[in-house]
């Protein structure tokens, strides 16, 4: 959640599978500046094909070995609010058009930040950062 | 999907920080990353 427009990153929205209120607290302590929309109807997720991972993508090694790397690095887990089922994602818009989308392949996949930031330049027009 | 659908562009949202009433009121045409998590926590 560190990343900024200053960073040559586009504006962020983020979604979340639990109500508007645990949004509010957990994002009020970690990063109250952020934009976070809830959507504990799944409405947005399952718009931009997010569906309920399989058994592999929630639990599989490469989820393990995410985990474990995060762990090293002083990343903990807290109780999950919301649908931890659910399979993350990232897309990025300009207007109504998704320009470019992360599909997470496991629960551990993460969109690789400097692809975002290039994509971000290309759609606003700007020079792609090196 | 391509382009998003009018139900979801004008659908209301409610969350933090969030300073309109749906979805295209609140990104607008600028560039924005829709960040979908898999729940807090």
């Amino acid at each position: 959640m560190a990343a900024s427009a200053a960073d040559g990153f586009p504006s962020l929205l983020f979604f979340h599978p639990a109500s508007v209120e645990a949004g509010a607290e957990f994002f009020g302590q970690r990063a109250p500046s952020v934009r976070a929309a809830a959507d504990p109807d799944h409405v947005y997720y399952t718009a931009f094909g997010l569906r309920r991972g399989s058994w592999r993508q929630l639990a599989g090694l490469a989820v393990w070995l995410r985990g474990a790397l995060a762990f090293a690095r002083g990343h903990g887990v807290g109780r999950p609010s919301g649908n931890p089922l659910l399979m993350p994602g990232a897309f990025l818009i300009r207007g109504r058009q998704v320009v470019w989308s992360h599909r997470s392949r496991h629960a551990g996949d993460h969109p690789d930040l400097a692809v975002v930031r290039r994509q971000a330049a290309a759609a606003s027009g700007s020079p792609a950062p090196s | 999907m391509n382009q998003i659908p009018d139900g979801v562009w004008t659908r209301p949202i409610a969350g933090r920080n969030l300073g309109a009433a749906s979805l295209g009121e609140e990104v607008g045409e600028s560039p924005t990353l829709l960040v979908f998590l898999r729940h807090l926590g």
